[in-house]
């Protein structure tokens, strides 16, 4: 990419949606739940993006697209409530079922999925991104622009939050 | 969790851990529930996202978007510019300027009833049409007329009457005006009218009839009636010319008269009805001793007197 290049040429366009936007879904989906319609927050951001193509260099579109995302979400928040609602795919590793432990095993799936709507948005993001995508803090502290400290801090919280909600098997 | 438990957790969280520092660790009580937790948070994962398809999506999206854009900007805000300048214009005009004339008209065979805006009641007669500016009704009560109509007006400020034949001018009052062809007629039902016809000015009272037939006044003629006849679906007559009946005959019924051996000047007085033709061809017919043949399809009626 050359240093001159901005994000109004159709081509980088192109090359920074591939690069963020499914990261950016990854962020939105996890902080916010599907019924906030993550797909769409991501155009929006994108649109406003390309609006103002000019004064965004390629380098800070990530920030861009994350702050933006993330005001947009926030205003959409204050106007209604927020309903989370997380896929849930069975997980894998779980052969000789019997009827009792598939039963306890739901019961913990359905505690931890609740406990996980229960989480603040920000903690929760910060823990999934850690604990799914394995993102190292470091990273997670730069796509939110906090401390890593913070960030720290929001991943151990949530996680001592789960484990008092969920409790032992 | 004690404070030693903290710092392993965050830096298994954070995967610094070195090997001897996991191994013990993983002997831990917490670690089997935390694994545990941790292993199953990962069934949360966000679906699939495909970036090709909602690339695509973006590039219909901010192609619509700069289309609707440019219309909203070239056409749409001037033209509601326009449109609401010429919406003051047009409301000041109405506002100001313009006084509108209201004007009520009845076909052949029809009559109608209506209020002025001072809640003067007009009967309006058959092929008649009464014209009044709406604009400062009640400071100004002046209409036009054309045929025939009965008024009772309220009481207020001087009210008249403009027809080709004169003016009428009254103050409170029931009167009944009727401008044909060379006929021109008011009765006064109530109160006191005054008639300007020319440079000469009648007053008439409570049951006088003024009336010009062909330029010739005829004054000293009364009425027992309360209210116009017409107005009970029947002519009335006294001392009218014939050819005015027969006139008053056609507009009633929409018909065309035809006479044949007929005088025209030769005053007749009587009255027919509006709700039956035949009946009221009789009417007019059998008092002068004339017969009658009428063609309902060509709406047309011959009168004549059998030549003896």
């Amino acid at each position: 990419m050359k240093p001159a290049e901005n994000v109004c040429e159709p081509s980088v366009f192109q090359t920074v949606f591939e690069k963020h936007s499914q990261e950016l879904y990854k962020f939105l989906y996890y902080k916010y739940g599907k019924d906030n319609n993550p797909e769409d927050l991501v155009q929006d951001a994108f649109i406003k993006l390309w609006n103002n193509c000019k004064k965004v260099l390629p380098e800070k579109a990530r920030a861009f697209l994350f702050t933006v995302a993330n005001n947009q979400m926030l205003n959409e928040l204050a106007k209604r409530k927020t309903a989370i609602n997380y896929s849930r795919e069975k997980p894998k590793g779980f052969t000789s079922e019997s009827p009792q432990f598939i039963l306890e095993e739901n019961e913990y799936m359905n505690r931890l999925q609740r406990a996980i709507e229960e989480l603040s948005p920000e903690q929760r993001a910060a823990f999934l991104l850690n604990r799914i995508e394995d993102k190292k803090h470091k990273e997670i502290a730069e796509l939110l622009g906090i401390s890593q400290k913070a960030v720290e801090k929001r991943i151990y919280t949530a996680l001592r939050i789960l484990k008092e909600k969920v409790g032992n098997l | 969790m004690n404070v030693n438990n903290k710092e392993y957790i965050e830096k298994w969280l954070n995967g610094t851990l070195s090997n001897e520092e996991r191994v013990l660790f993983e002997k831990t009580e917490a670690y089997a529930t935390l694994a545990k937790l941790s292993e199953s948070v990962k069934s949360f994962e966000a679906p699939e996202y495909n970036v090709q398809y909602e690339y695509a999506r973006l590039q219909s999206k901010i192609n619509s978007k700069t289309k609707v854009q440019h219309i909203s900007f070239s056409w749409i805000k001037p033209i509601l510019r326009v449109a609401a300048i010429l919406t003051v214009f047009v409301g000041v005009y109405f506002y100001f300027i313009s006084n509108p004339i209201v004007s009520i008209s009845t076909l052949a065979a029809e009559s109608t009833k209506f209020y002025l805006p001072d809640s003067s009641q007009v009967n309006l007669n058959a092929a008649s049409t009464l014209e009044y500016h709406k604009k400062n009704w009640n400071d100004n009560r002046l209409v036009s007329l054309k045929g025939e109509a009965y008024f009772k007006v309220a009481k207020g400020a001087r009210f008249d009457v403009e027809t080709v034949d004169g003016i009428v001018s009254v103050l409170g009052t029931e009167f009944n005006v009727k401008t044909r062809d060379g006929y021109f007629e008011v009765v006064c039902y109530e109160g006191l009218v005054q008639v300007k016809n020319g440079t000469a000015l009648i007053k008439l009272e409570r049951g006088k009839v003024f009336r010009i037939v062909k330029g010739t006044v005829a004054t000293e003629l009364n009425t027992r009636e309360t209210s116009p006849a017409w107005m009970r679906k029947e002519s009335a007559f006294e001392s009218v010319p014939f050819a005015e009946v027969l006139s008053e005959f056609e507009r009633q019924y929409n018909v065309t008269i035809t006479t044949k051996n007929v005088d025209g000047d030769q005053l007749f007085t009587g009255r027919f009805a509006h709700t039956s033709i035949s009946l009221a061809l009789k009417s007019i017919s059998i008092p002068l001793d004339l017969t009658y043949v009428i063609d309902e399809t060509k709406k047309t009626v011959v009168l004549s007197r059998e030549t003896k």
